[in-house]
Formats: C-alpha cells, structure tokens, sequence
C-alpha cells in the first residue's frame, strides 16, 4: 500500500528482521516518518533509525539479498541504506527537482508524488510515482536506467522476488503486469471492485495475491493471469497479505481487525469467483469445545 | 485454534464464507494495515498506533498482550 500514514512492515530477506515505517504525528502541521529495523525474535530494534530530516515515507522495499533497503519519500526522493554498514549516510537513488519539493511550513509539501519503490533486481530499483511516471534505477547511479509511464493513479506496486515481473495497482480496482526485463505487458490478472490496496508475489513467482477495498483477496496464476479464486472471509478492506514460505498458506490483514490464515493447497473449485455469501449450516472444521 | 470465544466467532463467520479460511487471529481493537511473515513464522500487522504480533506456530497466543510487543 502507498500510503505516508501508517505503519509499513517489510520483512528482510533471509533473515529474522523486518523494517519498520512508523508514521509519527509531531504536530497538526508536520508529519515525520522514522525507519527502524527490528528483530523478530528479540523485539528490540538494532539500528536504522532514519529520522531528522522531513522524512515522509510512502514506501518501502529490501534488495532481495537484504542488503539494501530503499525508501521512497513522498516528496519524491528515494533513499537506499546498505544495512550492513549503517554508519554510512543513505545515498540518493532518485532526488526531485529542489524547486518540486519545495516546502511550505503549512502543508508538509506542496508537490506530493507518493512514488513506490521496488526491487528490480541485480543493483536496481523500480520507482513508480502515483502520476504513472516511473523509472529503474541503479545504487550509485544519478541516472535512472530506464524511464517509462504506466496508467496514474497507481495505489500498490510490488516485484517479485528476482526483480524480473512489476505488478501495478490502481485506484479504479485494475491491476497490470509488466516484465522489467523487456518493458512488455504481462497477462493482467483479474483486478478488483475498488482500490487495489496490496500486492504479494509468492516466494517462487508462480502466484500473485492482490487485496482491495471491495473485501476481496484475489489469488492468480501469474503464467496465465487466470484468476484462480477470490477469497471472501473479511468484512472490510483488506490491506495487505503475505505467503507462507512453502505457499500452503496466504496470510491476510485487514481494516475490520483480523489476520485471517487462507488454506490456498485446496482444488481451485474451493475457491469459486462469485461465491454466495448465503451462511453455510454447518462448517467443515471443528472447532475445540470451549473452556 | 485456541479456545478464545471472539477468534472462533471470527473463524466461524469466515468459514461461512469461504471454507479456504482456515484460522483467524483477532487484533487489539484497531484496523491492520499491513502484515509480514518471519522466516520461523512470526507474524506482525501493523495497526494505526502499535503492531500486533502473532506466533504462528504454537497456540494463537497474541504476543503483545503477553507484553512482548514488536513495538513499544
């Protein structure tokens, strides 16, 4: 999800840690976001804390050796961090016109592009703006490698794990496949009935998981786009959702408070595209007697 | 499953909806926006104010409310 006003949780690869985008309102006329990089298991933070400057995160994403984390503020600028070796200031992998990012000390910023950023394999990043203008761009490099333009409105924006396939969301529920290798158009998968809020890759690139504010979690084959089935249980928007390490299991969150675990070994016909939600009678598991 | 009254009506009403719904955590009263896996299955969704934690493995036990929340 492409948002300055929440949390964001990015799990590092090959590793028990995850990067924290933690949204901080300071005062009704400035808000700050920090980057903090947690331990799973020892609930403590062990270093990368980004704050100080006008920082506005609206994204997230690690290379996928976990080495390098990128950072896309709102303003435009995206920031890489090799993690390894913090003492080192972040260096610019996309840096706005001074002029665009001019700030007003009423208005956190007066040109916002909420741009995304993912990991496009090897040394590169996929930056995409909310206006549709996007580019790949190399650590150490002021340049970007390639530039090119998809449909505005994009609100999730995610790559598989090698960098190879970018999937765009947008705001009217449509989502579009592009390989970042030849620049071409993929089979798009089915989109939604509103706001595409999050895409997932599996860990083998084979499906691709989108949730939106229709409640819906779709899952698709990426090889052919077919909408394999869309997961109806939550009750609100659903925000983001992950995959187990082996693909047994999708996991889901959403505004309505639940993480909901989707068995996704299940013939496809478990999961019918249009499925009543008439109450079934009786439910297929049982459930422990109560204390 | 735990034996927690609200996670079995939240799994119920999912069930209902689709069987592919297998279990449910509940969170601490506040939307989630966002949700990663751990390589030995930790979950954390990110609420609005904290972010809830989760132990996939062993019973659903909600590790923030045990008081080893990721944040604090």
């Amino acid at each position: 999800m492409i948002s300055p006003g929440f949390q964001c949780l990015l799990a590092r690869p090959r590793t028990e840690q995850v990067a924290v985008r933690q949204h901080r309102e300071l005062s009704h006329a400035t808000q700050r976001s920090s980057i903090q990089l947690w331990d799973f298991r020892r609930q403590q933070s062990i270093g990368l804390d980004a704050k100080g400057s006008n920082l506005r995160l609206s994204s997230l994403s690690w290379s996928a050796d976990g080495r390098w984390l990128a950072a896309a503020q709102t303003a435009g600028d995206v920031l890489a961090w090799n993690v390894a070796d913090l003492s080192r200031p972040p260096m610019h992998i996309k840096r706005v016109h001074p002029i665009a990012a001019t700030h007003n000390p009423g208005f956190p910023v007066t040109y916002s592009t909420f741009p995304a950023v993912a990991y496009a394999g090897g040394d590169e990043f996929v930056i995409v703006e909310e206006s549709g203008h996007a580019q790949i761009s190399r650590l150490g490099s002021p340049q970007p490698v390639r530039t090119f333009f998809v449909e505005p409105d994009t609100t999730a924006v995610a790559t598989d794990r090698r960098g190879s396939t970018l999937a765009i969301g947008h705001a009217d529920g449509s989502i579009a496949l592009f390989s970042l290798g030849t620049g071409r158009p993929l089979p798009a998968p089915t989109g939604h009935a509103g706001r595409v809020e999050s895409i997932t890759f599996s860990a083998d690139g084979h499906l691709l998981a989108t949730t939106g504010d229709d409640d819906y979690v779709n899952l698709s084959n990426l090889g052919t786009g077919r909408l394999l089935g869309r997961l109806a249980g939550h009750t609100a928007t659903v925000t983001g959702a992950v995959f187990s390490a082996d693909n047994s299991t999708l996991y889901t969150s959403s505004v309505d408070e639940n993480v909901i675990g989707w068995d996704i070994t299940q013939p496809e016909q478990s999961w019918p595209a249009a499925r009543s939600t008439r109450l079934r009678s009786q439910p297929r598991l049982r459930l422990p007697s109560s204390r | 499953m735990d034996n927690d009254l609200n996670s079995r009506s939240d799994l119920l009403t999912a069930l209902q909806r689709a069987p592919a719904a297998k279990s449910v955590w509940t969170g601490a009263d506040e939307p989630l926006y966002s949700l990663v896996e751990s390589n030995d299955h930790i979950a954390v969704a990110a609420g609005f104010k904290n972010s809830e934690v989760w132990d996939l493995t062993g019973p659903r036990t909600h590790l923030r409310n045990a008081g080893v929340g990721l944040l604090r």
